[in-house]
């Protein structure tokens, strides 16, 4: 820290009166040297964020800590504040502050650079070869400036403005025209409020177990499927393997719908438990008995949407398995399981483990499954808050934030969701054969 | 010095949670405005008669209203009745369910919106939707104070009305004339008003469930229902003494569906749900399936609202039996039966109920929401929507409206005038002045009640299943119920308070 304010102080001193105009106004001592175009340029960006932050930039940024001061009277036409737009206005405007920073931190070691070439006695680059350096010495940086962009604006921007949803107390009787604040409401709700943070757990519970089961169901079903069919004695392997893709093309929330008639109490296997003179069974119904019911049936109707996927890419995996080591395998007298378990299983693994953390990260927030099977209840007998036994955060989730126009406790369950995930994914894959020994199979 | 303007930044937003607290000017607001003395006038000063010359008035409809060609028809008169005037209407081509917060600041949203008052009400307590001068329309007089209520909101004392109800929703019994049992007139019309009697009293038709139960009816139930629909089911409970909201479903923190004699409607449903003994009342799929199943003989009568009249009369007429205007004609509503005193359906004597019916049984309160027009807060052409909204409700509209669509109107002359032809109208608009629909409470909390009610209602109704499964029932005693409504209760408590 302290070399580092020596360094500055270094700087200072040395600088010549070109850099020091530049630090006043970016662009001035790139003029002084000659570098008129690349002078302009600046000296227009640097116009350009001015008349920004002059006309709305500071009101934005201020707007963003306050979210807000007047509030709007519809009935009485006097205008006001809404917070939502200070929210993402003020953030856009934080995000333009770090460009302009940026900006100028460049346009302060670029003039740097050009004074120390000319103490060096080179000639001071003219904006064409400025250009050719760019495209070609710092290549690397001029291709990302474009991706950097996109993906601030697309990705980072929305996923900081949901954080930043979660830590105010947006959402409930606060939406627009009234005002929001910051706040830590939705967290203290979600840790301490005792009905809400149960919930939270049991759900988080079946969570994990689901996207663990659902997950391994999938894999195993999809890749039993594909080395039957991939058996050569197995007769009409193509006529057979057009079912599961068939299942597979059939839009999910169809099959979803399908699957929840079948098992309600009006559908047909009910029906024919009756015609048989048995009970019928709370397939789906918001019964103690149905809980478990209902989570294999999710787990089944899962495993019917998904596996067909797994199957055909296993099935191409497969086909990229050296046909030798099989042969080898045999003369040196595995058997067919051990084939299996050392040569067939390994190689799979290794290839679809990218695939099947994508997958588990899709089965823990699979949304639609519960949200068709059995939506609008919740499990009296477990005490469950606003939620059913078989949902998961995500159902949750669309519960509390979109049916309650929750928003902040809708944030900050989506945060939490992103943390396991992120965390659960990233773990297991810096352990996978296929982040470790990325080389083996190339 | 990035650890620097981390700490910077991570305390100016820390502290920006504390001040920020508490810091925002509502003095705009009309709640917390003290000049409640001229606020009726300020707020009602853009309605000053001088229609928005060039306006085009944005209408969002019911798409059944639309379906049935009623708006094209009304967009059409209104549009040939203004033509001098300088402003017209169109129909917007959106979903009916709009979302006028999101929608109407940016300019996508409504003029004029039809919806239940449930819904209206809802954007006009965040200001969304305009009070209207209505007290100086000649409609005001017409409508029952009810319905009025239902589109009422008090600011600062001063009453505001933001919308014009049109017409009344609630429960009525539908059966099939032909399905009737050929003796119904020499054994179960005691008192010879030439009305079934199982039709007039609860414990009369549960009676009759029982007998069609063992055989030899024209259907194989007597009455099937969704015992676990919230809308429907909440009626027996209000029957008896509770309510959703208190101060006339005003305030939310007064939750009363465990007040009173609660328990005794909440054992009733159970009660049927037992004699039903069908598995498909506990599905929210019945009420899809219900149509068929009156067109076909598997059930004598039902319970729903009579805009759906047309779903039974397809129905009918997909089995072959009817022509569509024979199932018109042998397509029946009345009232919903009344209850017993003691809601014990086997505790009297059906023919008791029947004779002695003033002193055994008393009349169902069932839960019902008015529909009616709103204007937009965000609407640019307040006066143009005005003139809109007043020709939809005139006489004459409102009169075509239940011709084309069947709805019951809440204005009264046109409510006399239909009555003469359809009984229905004549019940339902009785009920509803004489407070025996219990209007939906207009607020938001009420968004709070479904989902644990409905979850109430399934293990209510389960109830009778389990013990026959031999597993323990969840409210076999008074103390159980009353326990399981004190729960109901705490549970839309718990939504309101965490969610609000």
């Amino acid at each position: 820290m302290k070399k580092k304010f020596q360094n500055s102080i270094e700087f200072l001193r040395w600088t010549p009166w070109q850099v020091k105009l530049s630090m006043l106004v970016m662009g001035l001592g790139q003029l002084f040297c000659g570098q008129i175009i690349k002078g302009l340029l600046y000296l227009s960006l640097f116009g350009g964020l001015l008349t920004y932050f002059i006309v709305r930039g500071f009101n934005d940024l201020v707007g963003f800590f306050t979210l807000g001061t007047n509030e709007e009277n519809l009935w009485l036409g006097i205008p006001g504040d809404n917070s939502l737009t200070m929210l993402i206005l003020g953030l856009f405007a934080i995000f333009i502050l770090i460009l302009t920073i940026v900006i100028y931190i460049s346009n302060v070691k670029d003039i740097t650079f050009t004074l120390r070439e000319a103490q060096k006695g080179k000639p001071v680059r003219n904006f064409k070869e400025s250009v050719k350096n760019a495209v070609d010495g710092n290549f690397y940086k001029t291709a990302l400036v474009i991706p950097i962009i996109s993906v601030t604006i697309f990705s980072i921007l929305p996923i900081v403005f949901m954080i930043m949803i979660a830590f105010t107390d947006l959402g409930g009787d606060v939406v627009y025209p009234k005002l929001a604040n910051w706040s830590f409401s939705a967290w203290k709700k979600i840790s301490s409020l005792g009905k809400i943070s149960s919930t939270f757990i049991k759900i988080l519970n079946w969570n994990i177990i689901w996207a663990l089961l659902s997950t391994s169901i999938n894999f195993i079903i999809g890749l039993g499927m594909a080395l039957l069919l991939n058996k050569k004695n197995v007769k009409g392997s193509k006529f057979w393997r057009a079912f599961p893709i068939l299942a597979y093309a059939i839009p999910g929330f169809i099959t979803m719908v399908g699957f929840k008639f079948m098992f309600s109490q009006s559908g047909p296997i009910n029906y024919y438990l009756d015609q048989m003179g048995m009970m019928r069974i709370f397939f789906l119904t918001n019964d103690a008995s149905a809980k478990w019911w209902a989570r294999s049936i999710g787990l089944l109707v899962n495993a019917w949407i998904s596996t067909p996927s797994i199957m055909l890419m296993v099935t191409g995996i497969l086909t990229n398995i050296n046909t030798d080591l099989y042969e080898a395998a045999s003369l040196d007298g595995a058997s067919s399981f051990k084939q299996f378990r050392s040569i067939t299983l390994p190689f799979v693994i290794f290839s679809t483990t990218p695939v099947l953390i994508g997958q588990f990260v899709g089965n823990f927030n699979n949304f639609g499954i519960f949200f068709f099977l059995r939506d609008g209840v919740i499990s009296n007998y477990a005490d469950y808050f606003l939620a059913s036994d078989t949902d998961l955060l995500i159902n949750w989730l669309y519960k509390l934030s979109v049916n309650n126009n929750y928003y902040s406790i809708g944030a900050a369950i989506s945060l939490v969701i992103f943390i396991i995930t992120a965390v659960l994914s990233l773990a297991v894959y810096v352990r996978s054969a296929a982040f470790k020994e990325e080389d083996t199979y190339q | 010095m990035k650890k620097s303007i981390s700490i910077l930044l991570a305390l100016s937003m820390a502290l920006s949670m504390f001040t920020g607290c508490n810091s925002k000017d509502t003095s705009n607001n009309v709640v917390s405005n003290g000049n409640s003395m001229n606020m009726y006038d300020k707020v009602m000063s853009k309605f000053n008669g001088e229609l928005e010359q060039g306006a085009v008035i944005k209408v969002l409809e019911n798409d059944t209203a639309i379906e049935l060609g009623y708006v094209d028809k009304l967009i059409n008169a209104f549009n040939e009745a203004y033509k001098d005037k300088g402003i017209s209407a169109e129909r917007m081509n959106v979903d009916q369910y709009s979302d006028l917060a999101t929608d109407g600041p940016y300019g996508y949203g409504p003029d004029v919106w039809y919806q239940a008052n449930d819904i209206l009400m809802k954007y006009a307590d965040k200001q969304h939707i305009l009070p209207l001068p209505v007290e100086k329309m000649d409609i005001f007089k017409q409508i029952p104070e009810s319905a009025w209520n239902a589109y009422s909101k008090k600011v600062n004392g001063e009453t505001f009305y933001c919308g014009i109800p049109l017409n009344v929703q609630s429960g009525m019994l539908y059966y099939i004339e032909s399905k009737l049992p050929e003796n119904w007139k020499t054994e179960w019309d005691i008192n010879k008003n030439d009305v079934p009697d199982f039709f007039e009293t609860y414990t009369a038709l549960y009676a009759y469930s029982e007998e069609a139960k063992k055989g030899g009816k024209p259907t194989k139930y007597g009455y099937l229902d969704e015992t676990v629909n919230t809308y429907f089911m909440s009626g027996y409970l209000m029957s008896y003494g509770a309510y959703i909201f208190g101060d006339n479903g005003t305030n939310p923190k007064d939750i009363g569906l465990n007040k009173g004699d609660a328990y005794k409607g909440a054992k009733l449903i159970q009660q049927w749900a037992e004699q039903m003994d069908n598995t498909e009342i506990l599905d929210n799929t019945f009420s899809s399936a219900c149509y068929q199943y009156l067109a076909d003989g598997t059930m004598l009568a039902t319970i729903t609202t009579p805009d759906v009249s047309s779903m039974f009369i397809r129905s009918m007429v997909s089995t072959g039996k009817w022509t569509e205007e024979e199932a018109k004609a042998d397509l029946k509503m009345v009232s919903v039966p009344r209850l017993p005193v003691s809601a014990d359906l086997t505790a009297d004597k059906w023919q008791d109920t029947i004779t002695d019916m003033d002193k055994l049984t008393i009349k169902p309160t069932m839960m019902g929401g008015v529909n009616g027009y709103g204007i937009s807060a965000y609407t640019k052409i307040p006066n143009a929507s005005l003139a809109f909204v007043e020709f939809a409700t005139s006489y004459e509209q409102t009169l075509l409206r239940n011709q084309m669509m069947q709805v019951t109107p809440v204005r009264e002359d046109v409510a006399k005038e239909v009555a003469k032809t359809d009984k229905t109208v004549g019940i339902m608009f009785d009920n509803l002045d004489g407070g025996y629909i219990s209007i939906m409470p207009a607020i938001n909390e009420i968004g709070q009640i479904w989902t644990p009610m409905d979850s109430f209602l399934i293990d209510l109704s389960t109830d009778p299943f389990r013990e026959k499964r031999g597993e323990k029932r969840m409210y076999e005693t008074d103390e159980q119920i009353k326990a399981g409504l004190d729960k109901l209760v705490t549970q839309i408590r718990d939504a309101i308070d965490t969610l609000s």
